[in-house]
């Protein structure tokens, strides 16, 4: 119980620690969110200083850190410049969209790359594992942005996948279930993107890990008592494999936020990462922040996570000697 | 009468790229009969555990094996994977030196013994499994038996872990048990416990032995006959007794000179002998004997040939140029 | 190296000596209280082998670590050459480091694998700033002959060698620093008995030819009793019955030291392998 206590405070103090960080960086960035107003002939230097100290520009660091703090404790955490809206709304509209799409990727990655590491491990130097090493190695060589960028053409060029942004024009107009099956025709490129580029590390990942557990002397030990292989695979093998996975599993989830960025981007997916990309293009402070510190809480919860399942799955961390 | 196993001129080669195979066995032959003890000794890379390995087909991959071994008349060496699983355990069983990362660390022991009875008794429901466990838990010598069967091996002293290795080993009721220097990474006195336990349940369940170990002092204990095995050799066979008080191949003398003596014997002179170099590598095979660079009796024609097997008695054979060969 | 020291003072001298572990386990209030060493006192003469003889966990390898000053005892003193080993420190300390040396079983786990053998025998030289590069690497010359392995070798890596080699290696590097006390925990566990006896042998011809003092720490009560002048059997943190090894098996006293002797395999086999 201490321990997880410990571990709980130490995630708050990563994020408040994280929190201030964001506001020395983004500061240090040259220019602000008026700056290109400041430009524009039309617009009075009384109006920009206005704006200003009604946005609370004006004041200190120290002193916009502790207002911001508030904010947050009110639940807006601060306002958007550029949409004149509460951070919290703004980010959390976004977040859902990107978290559909990360969700279901990562669910999926794990769902191929298992039974596919574990099929590798077993056919060991045999030709099922060097055909499936060499795609994932393939795959590997390939930057996401050009993996992004060949689907999109390919979607183009064969019109058999929606192209960009998450609904069509006529969206609102549609039926339930046209909207589902909307949003899934348009959700299929990127999943696909973020798919092909997680796949291989998890199923290298996979492998190696169960290769090692093959070669455990407790399998050697199982195979002489006459336990059948299958049995051996899933019983003993996977297990003793999993404490590396379920790091692996626990940085899936601490990346939910991030790993999609990419993507989202080339793909028009109005997600988190297009609108952080514009905040940060414009200075938009308290949108960035924001969606850093809604990335490094998924980033502390899934470490606190893989440590709460290795703790659970291992029964040598779990209890001492008898 | 027929033996229970009987390994004939078996070859084991260990293969690695670009370099020569490694013979790690050459040309092994032997009988077990039923209830008989059989010890092997040698040294470190000699062989014997390969050859339980190989007994059981559960060599590695990168091996090749030539020559037959017969299990109650039964070819072993071109069975299909599926009958060897219905045989290892259950018919033959095997026990490793290191009963600690032999067990499953994350499995509770009495799981992993019960797995054992699920694999070869297909019909028997959780509970019958459960108590066949306690059962044989009992019988390797364990009173709290509900906490041992809750156990993880990583709770359980390397005695305790041994035990249940032998557990496995035998809730299947096999009649041939090869143990695979199975006390020596063990405290004398867990040794010795572990010895106990083997020689009572061999005579309550007319288990068969093959045991193979590096001293000459455990099989003194445990074995009824005794096989020398240097460089994937049998160098001496015979009788325990006369393996041990009388032996014929020098290496077999020169080994016996390295056991601790019983000091009361000695007087002052305390020493014990050694044998000069190392065991050799299976990746080098040169002419003539193997042992003889480190052999004190070593003739001119030790170096040109391998010795032949010669019978100096009845019931006792022995591969040495002293002997004839 | 060092000025010899004429002294009829014991090369250690153990009084009083406590320690106990407390285990604590995460998640849980549970301790454990593991008594190691319950009051040992014991004297060791310089030239001398003395064994403590044991099961696992009866405490002879805390023993061990403490007399290496790298366990701190509870209570209790350890006296080394007549000076506190406890009171020391600084360059007092450093210099009496360099008599005491520890050699372990599993020379896997204590050979640097990555180190050729060189860089391993010399890494005690380095670490107290013996000598120049070439006076080190004569040295490793030196002790590589001095225990009958050939010095063409000092390029090669540890597992290059076979277990009984690395072991030799492991006591050239003990023997860099000219040593006065060598403890060797385990050292020949897991050793085909052959290589035991080479052992055996080298370290009676080093004990000789160096002046050194050994304590072995061992459960193989045969064994010890071929090496060691004098044998301490431990218990549960206690020394039951101390003695020398002609006394302690024809007359042994305590039942722990003859629960040792009955375990002894093969010496109540018909099979006279008691005898020599």
């Amino acid at each position: 119980m201490a321990y997880l206590l410990r571990r709980l405070l130490h995630g708050a103090l990563v994020l408040v620690g994280v929190s201030v960080l964001s506001f020395l960086f983004v500061q240090l960035a040259p220019g602000e969110f008026f700056s290109d107003m400041r430009l524009n002939p039309q617009v009075s230097p009384e109006t920009i200083r206005h704006l200003r100290a009604q946005y609370g520009l004006d004041r200190a660091l120290p002193i916009r850190y502790v207002r911001w703090a508030r904010s947050v404790a009110k639940g807006d955490w601060g306002y958007s410049f550029a949409y004149g809206l509460p951070v919290s709304k703004l980010i959390w509209s976004r977040a859902r969209n990107t978290l559909l799409l990360t969700i279901t990727s990562a669910l999926l990655a794990w769902l191929i790359s298992i039974p596919l590491g574990i099929y590798a491990a077993e056919r060991r130097d045999r030709w099922g594992d060097r055909v499936t090493v060499a795609g994932s190695s393939a795959l590997l060589t390939v930057p996401d942005l050009l993996l992004a960028l060949a689907l999109l053409i390919l979607a183009i060029r064969t019109n058999a996948f929606a192209a960009g942004g998450m609904t069509s024009p006529d969206f609102a107009e549609l039926g339930t279930v046209a909207k589902i099956k909307d949003v899934a025709a348009h959700f299929t490129l990127p999943l696909a993107a973020l798919v092909l580029g997680t796949l291989p590390i998890f199923f290298r990942h996979v492998r190696a890990s169960m290769i090692e557990a093959l070669a455990l002397p407790s399998i050697q030990s199982a195979r002489a008592h006459g336990i059948p292989r299958s049995r051996i695979l899933f019983r003993y093998a996977l297990p003793a494999a999993a404490n590396s996975l379920i790091s692996l599993f626990g940085f899936s989830i601490a990346t939910l936020l991030s790993a999609s960025l990419l993507v989202e981007v080339v793909m028009s997916w109005p997600g988190l990462g297009p609108m952080l990309l514009e905040a940060i293009l414009a200075r938009d402070l308290y949108v960035v922040i924001g969606a850093v510190m809604l990335s490094t809480f998924f980033l502390v919860a899934g470490n606190l996570v893989a440590d709460v399942l290795l703790y659970l799955s291992d029964p040598r961390i779990r209890r001492g000697p008898a | 009468m027929e033996p229970l196993l009987e390994v004939r001129d078996l070859h084991v080669d260990y293969l690695s790229d670009g370099m020569p195979p490694a013979q790690v066995l050459r040309g092994v032959s032997f009988t077990v009969s039923k209830n008989e003890a059989v010890g092997i000794l040698g040294e470190s890379g000699c062989g014997k555990s390969t050859l339980a390995l190989a007994i059981l087909r559960l060599l590695p991959s990168r091996s090749r094996l030539k020559g037959a071994i017969f299990y109650k008349s039964r070819e072993l060496t071109n069975l299909p994977e599926r009958e060897m699983e219905k045989l290892r355990g259950a018919e033959v069983s095997l026990i490793f030196q290191d009963a600690g990362s032999s067990l499953h660390p994350t499995l509770r022991v009495g799981t992993q013994i019960a797995d054992v009875a699920a694999a070869h008794h297909k019909d028997w429901s959780a509970r019958q499994r459960r108590e066949g466990a306690e059962a044989i838990l009992k019988e390797v010598g364990f009173d709290q038996v509900e906490r041992i069967y809750a156990s993880y091996p990583h709770q359980l002293s390397g005695g305790q872990q041994q035990r249940i290795a032998v557990a496995q080993a035998l809730i299947s009721g096999p009649s041939l048990l090869i143990a695979d220097e199975p006390t020596s990474s063990l405290d004398t006195t867990v040794q010795a416990e572990i010895l106990a336990l083997l020689k009572r349940l061999r005579r309550e369940h007319s288990l068969a032995l093959v045991f193979v170990s590096h001293n000459p002092a455990v099989l003194a204990e445990m074995a009824d006959r005794i096989l020398v095995v240097y460089a994937g050799q049998i160098v001496e066979e015979g009788s325990a007794q006369q393996v041990l008080n009388s032996p014929l191949h020098p290496f077999a003398l020169a080994l016996l000179r390295c056991v601790p003596k019983d000091v009361r014997h000695n007087g002052p002179d305390r020493l014990l002998s050694a044998i000069p170099g190392s065991p050799p590598d299976p990746a080098e095979t040169p002419a003539g004997c193997p042992f003889a660079p480190r052999c004190a009796e070593r003739m001119d024609v030790c170096g040109s040939r391998m010795p032949s097997e010669t019978r100096p008695q009845p019931d006792r054979k022995v591969r040495c140029f002293k002997y004839g060969g | 190296m060092v000025a010899d020291m004429v002294t009829t003072e014991p090369v250690i001298r153990v009084q009083g000596l406590r320690k106990t572990y407390v285990h604590e386990r995460p998640f849980s209030r549970e301790k454990f209280v593991v008594r190691a060493l319950d009051g040992i006192d014991l004297v060791i003469s310089a030239g001398s082998s003395f064994a403590l003889v044991g099961e696992s966990g009866s405490g002879k390898s805390t023993l061990a670590l403490c007399m290496a000053r790298l366990e701190q005892p509870g209570e209790g003193r350890i006296w080394f050459e007549g000076q506190d080993l406890f009171r020391l420190s600084g360059p007092e300390l450093m210099r009496v480091r360099r008599h005491i040396q520890l050699i372990f079983q599993g020379t896997a786990a204590a050979l640097n694998p990555r180190f050729s053998a060189e860089e391993i025998i010399i890494e005690p030289l380095r670490i107290q700033s013996v000598g120049t590069r070439t006076e080190q690497r004569d040295r490793a010359v030196h002790l590589m002959e001095k225990v009958g392995l050939p010095p063409v070798w000092l390029s090669r890596r540890p597992h290059q060698f076979s277990g009984g080699q690395r072991q030799r290696l492991a006591i050239a590097r003990a023997l860099a620093l000219e040593p006065r006390l060598l403890i060797l925990d385990e050292a020949f566990t897991g050793l085909d008995l052959s290589i035991q006896a080479q052992m055996v042998a080298l370290l009676r011809d080093l004990q000789s030819r160096e002046n050194l003092t050994y304590v072995f720490i061992s459960h193989d009560l045969s064994l010890m009793a071929h090496v060691a002048d004098e044998i301490a059997i431990f218990d549960r943190g206690r020394i039951v019955e101390q003695g020398q090894p002609s006394r302690l098996f024809s007359n042994p006293c305590q039942p722990e030291t003859r629960a040792l002797l009955e375990a002894i395999p093969g010496r109540r086999s018909v099979l006279g392998l008691g005898q020599s």
